[in-house]
């Protein structure tokens, strides 16, 4: 019955998501690599091949390697709240003692996960206020005048108070992840090791950590991954300001193509983007792999 | 949005085959101004109601954008498949980009046949900053002009005369500070805001024919130390008279500050004295920036410039476009702009005691009395060089760079700026 | 006390460590564990306050006024001011959130649809190179959409999609495709295929297969898949900002961009409008919980 043209037939349902991959997806992408190459302008026609010039100009730009320190700063604070403290979170909002709250703890931790990055990102700007914000009213109420800041003002504190913004909206999501995940974990571990008299903390380390390494990988991946593409927490907050002390690579990207209007500098930014993401995702294809190795 | 744009291509089709624009069908038109904020977004959608009164067969879309946005994105817009028919621009460096690139229409051919109506309704001195390349490129529908506004009442309590000269400013801090008040508040968040400061002590420091050249894109270089001593200078002053934490603190928290009597002096534009006529407590005044005695650039001098209206050179409907300038820059809406916005009209005849409140009218005044107009620093300057200079000026106000480190900055950016301009 | 009553207090105390599973426990682990309930309990509790104070905050003083904003945010309103929330609503919130709306259940729906359409042709084509083909359509979830920005925002420009509901449709499907084709392919495959021939023997086409059997049969994941597209598109930030220009367009992470700069200093009419498109969101998480919460799951495992 099946004729060669039936075998070929499913293949017409695969058609409107593969062009629409090819055209929005991959021929961006493809092009992105090339436009790093001219120079060129969204107000007047016509691109200038450049070679390596853009390239050139970006190892020497100082608001590049700020930008890049930033999103390396980002992921690493990143980790430590949304995959350490979220995970030991996860684990004790998972012990049988906290089982009657959970529930509500978890709708409650993850509401923030919900909201847009700009409703955030205005409530945030009114508790970071120099003068009537919460945060220099609270140090002015216990006697520390003196700590007082301007949080998004000073370049020594701007990036520090974005990426804060992005650990309270974020943990909520990651601490879910690991909750779900640990309810996977077979009961009879703990039973067994608690028989042997480990206390919640021994088993914590020789139960249920062993048993989330690949939950915990897979979400340290992601939490880096995002830190190298974050773009609207530091542009609603502080536009990358004071100077370029809060930018990241997609805020100089942003600027360089719709403010200096130097269309294929950002594209050379993009590749950077890209080559960083990549960067990190050959890391989670080597560890998942070795991982599975060693088990 | 692309229906529309097929259909107006169709329409577009029709008027040119027509003989006259007023036996064609509905024309649309898109009309880009930067103030999404009251009442100035209702002043304009309402004088276009009446456009559209008077020009049955016309329809105009508005949109709008604040301020440094308004800039990116006009940028952008102008370049794409959607620019605006009519669109607010300003005079300077700002428009002559546009008109470089090729992105607006010359309206010299309009105003040829137009010459009488031009020279009875607008002030030609403030249509010369639209001129690029020896042709006229928007028309303005307000002057604008940045001036030294003082709480008059503090200045009784401390028994002092307004600044005439930037020393008489500075030894008059410890005074206020000793009031409780700030002397001269002060915000750094926006880059347009620092740019107008910049712009004065550049001004009032540096010779005047240096400026000339380096605000040249082509031939900019800052390599005169009296950039330096301009940074120094007004980081001096905001170290001893302004308020803290001023990369943390916007425009408009900065005049809140002074409405509410919290300061002595704002360096405030012209366009913002409706904010001061309806919530200052106090009587207030201004005047010309102070003068730098030991200054080598021009001491009278307002910082300033024309704002107005350009025509896109995508446009399908260049004499409906026009026509709508024109309805915008003169006649009843030029009367009217002044008391519902606080604008200052530059239309001829358009601010007198019955259009306009006593400090409107003295305003117009004090832009004539100056000796000609400086026009805002991030206008005058390419875009990379205004992001070079005001980000190392908010870090030179922190503390974290000098006023030379910031002024290499700008250098090595100029360079750039020169090598694209000339090759 | 005497040792009857000791004991006794023995005895119970052997009961508790019995019941808690630590029979054999020393007296220092229990003491140990009381202040490890005690300090967990202390670490929840402090992360509540610091998840629910700024939303407490932004929903009592959205019931303010300016003044009051300014001068006493950190207390109760003196008048609650309902009449923010209609000021918001009738001063563009309203546009907003209709755009988002529009925008969202758009892609929603055809990001579902093109993905369970895409699913059923792979599972069902036996040719050669279906591995690489899935790997293909799939490898898009490497893909950010920062990499692709300035061509993209040319591409918007030369289909004229630029400023209209398309820019955001279209570039939300294509990026959103990969991950949904993953998860609906994997529900599609435990479909049992006697099912299809079965109904094959019937006379049915492979169309109406698909529309009549398995749709019908993959509706938790097709929710699921639709939930996870629906948190994305409604929160999108980046193509918002850049791919629409038209204030009547904006859909509400840049409305409110918009919003904030048309109001200038009405604060309390501003966090009304953030509280209301806030709450959308919140409401669906509620009733769909459980399809929230496996989405997010599988929306995780990518690359």
């Amino acid at each position: 019955m099946m004729t060669r043209s039936n075998r070929y037939s499913p293949l017409i349902f695969v058609v409107p998501a593969a062009a629409l991959t090819v055209v929005f997806v991959y021929y961006p992408l493809i092009l992105n690599f090339v436009y790093s190459f001219y120079e060129f302008s969204a107000i007047s026609p016509g691109k200038v091949y450049v070679g390596w010039e853009n390239f050139k100009e970006l190892i020497q730009d100082e608001a590049v390697r700020i930008s890049l320190i930033n999103n390396l700063k980002y992921a690493a604070i990143s980790v430590f709240f949304q995959v350490i403290c979220s995970f030991i979170i996860a684990a004790i909002l998972e012990d049988r003692f906290f089982r009657k709250i959970a529930p509500l703890l978890r709708v409650l931790y993850f509401v923030p996960v919900l909201l847009s990055v700009t409703i955030v990102a205005f409530v945030f700007q009114f508790f970071y206020d120099p003068i009537t914000g919460l945060f220099n009213q609270i140090l002015a109420g216990i006697g520390l005048e003196h700590l007082r800041q301007p949080w998004l003002g000073s370049s020594d504190t701007a990036i520090y108070a974005v990426i804060a913004i992005s650990q309270w909206q974020s943990m909520g999501y990651t601490a879910l992840l690991f909750i779900v995940s640990i309810q996977t974990i077979s009961k009879d571990l703990y039973e067994a090791s608690s028989l042997d008299g480990a206390s919640k903390i021994q088993q914590f380390i020789h139960v249920t950590l062993p048993q989330s390494k690949e939950i915990l990988l897979v979400v340290f991946i992601v939490t880096v991954a995002q830190s190298f593409t974050v773009f609207g927490e530091p542009y609603i907050l502080t536009g990358g300001g004071p100077g370029y002390s809060s930018s990241v690579l997609a805020t100089y990207l942003y600027e360089s193509a719709f403010n200096q209007d130097r269309m294929g500098y950002a594209s050379a930014i993009a590749v950077v983007v890209f080559a960083m993401t990549m960067t990190v995702l050959a890391v989670q294809l080597r560890m998942s792999k070795t991982g599975r190795q060693s088990r | 949005m692309f229906k529309r744009t097929t259909i107006s291509n169709a329409i577009l089709v029709m008027a040119v085959t027509g003989s006259s624009i007023a036996n064609a069908e509905t024309i649309e038109l898109d009309l880009f101004h930067r103030w999404p904020n009251e009442p100035i977004r209702s002043f304009i959608e309402a004088r276009v109601e009446a456009f559209e009164r008077q020009n049955p067969n016309i329809e105009v879309n508005i949109d709008q954008v604040l301020n440094d946005s308004y800039k990116d994105k006009l940028r952008v817009i102008l370049g794409s498949s959607n620019a605006p028919d009519v669109f607010f621009s300003w005079s300077g460096e700002f428009g002559d980009n546009l008109a470089r690139n090729g992105n607006v229409l010359s309206l010299e051919s309009f105003i040829d046949s137009d010459r009488n109506w031009l020279e009875d309704n607008i002030l030609l001195s403030q249509v010369e900053p639209f001129r690029y390349d020896g042709e006229v490129y928007g028309l303005p529908w307000q002057m604008n002009g940045k001036a030294l506004f003082y709480n008059v009442d503090l200045y009784e309590q401390a028994g002092l005369a307004p600044p005439q000269t930037f020393d008489d400013l500075l030894a008059s801090c410890e005074t206020f500070k000793d009031m409780g008040a700030i002397p001269v508040v002060f915000s750094s968040k926006e880059h347009w805001a620092i740019s107008h400061w910049v712009g004065t002590f550049n001004e009032r420091i540096v010779e005047p024919s240096v400026i000339e050249s380096d605000y040249q894109r082509s031939s900019g270089r800052f390599t005169d130390p009296a950039y330096v001593t301009a940074l120094e200078e007004l980081k001096r002053m905001v170290d001893s008279c302004s308020n803290q934490f001023t990369n943390a603190t916007d425009h408009s928290t900065e005049r809140s500050m002074f409405i509410a009597g919290r300061a002595a002096m704002n360096y405030l534009e012209y366009g913002e004295i409706r904010y001061l006529e309806e919530d200052a407590g106090f009587d207030w005044a201004s005047t010309n920036f102070p003068v730098f005695e030991n200054g080598d650039g021009q001491q009278r001098t307002m910082q300033g410039a024309p704002e107005g209206y350009m025509v896109s050179a995508k446009t399908q409907h260049p004499e409906a476009s026009y026509r709508l300038i024109k309805f915008l820059v003169a006649g009843e809406t030029a009367e009217q702009l002044t008391a519902t916005t606080g604008f200052i009209s530059s239309a001829v005849g358009a601010v007198t005691d019955e259009t306009a409140s006593s400090s409107q009218v003295a305003a117009a005044e004090q832009i004539a009395d100056a000796d000609g107009m400086y026009l805002w620093l991030d206008n005058a300057l390419d875009i990379r060089i205004v992001n070079a200079y005001m980000n190392g000026v908010q870090l030179m106000l922190e503390g974290s760079k000098t006023a030379e480190q910031v002024m290499r900055d700008v250098q090595r950016v100029a360079a750039e700026v020169r090598q694209d301009a000339t090759s | 006390m005497t040792s009857h009553e000791n004991t006794l207090a023995r005895t119970a105390s052997e009961h508790d460590r019995s019941t808690s599973n630590t029979r054999f426990k020393p007296l220092l682990g229990r003491a140990l564990s009381v202040t490890g309930y005690s300090v967990s309990s202390i670490v929840l509790l402090v992360y509540v306050l610091v998840v629910t104070y700024p939303l407490f905050w932004t929903v009592i003083n959205s019931l303010k006024s300016t003044q009051e904003i300014y001068t006493s945010s950190w207390s109760l309103p003196s008048e609650w001011m309902f009449s923010n929330y209609v000021d918001a609503w009738n001063g563009g919130v309203s546009s907003y959130f209709l755009n988002s709306f529009i925008v969202s259940a758009s892609s929603v729906g055809l990001t579902v649809y093109i993905s369970a359409l895409c699913a059923y042709g792979l599972i069902r084509y036996k040719g050669p190179a279906g591995n690489a083909l899935l790997l293909f359509l799939i490898g898009g979830l490497l893909v950010s959409p920062e990499v692709s920005l300035v061509p993209l925002y040319e591409l918007m420009q030369v289909t004229r999609f630029h400023d209209s509901y398309l820019a955001l449709i279209v570039p939300y499907v294509a990026y959103r495709l990969p991950i949904t084709i993953l998860l609906v392919r994997a529900y599609f495959l435990t479909i049992p295929s006697e099912l299809d021939e079965a109904a094959y023997i019937d006379g049915y086409s492979s169309w109406k297969i698909f529309h009549k059997i398995y749709l019908p049969l993959s509706k938790t994941i097709l929710i699921t898949a639709g939930v996870l597209t629906a948190y994305y598109t409604w929160n999108e930030f980046l193509f918002a900002i850049i791919f629409i220009d038209s204030d009547s367009l904006k859909t509400i992470p840049s409305g409110l961009m918009a919003f904030r700069d048309a109001l200038q200093t009405n604060w309390g009419v501003l966090l009304a409008g953030l509280v209301i498109s806030a709450i959308p969101l919140i409401v669906a998480f509620i009733f769909l919980q459980k399809s929230f919460i496996r989405g997010m799951i599988s929306g995780s495992v990518k690359g």
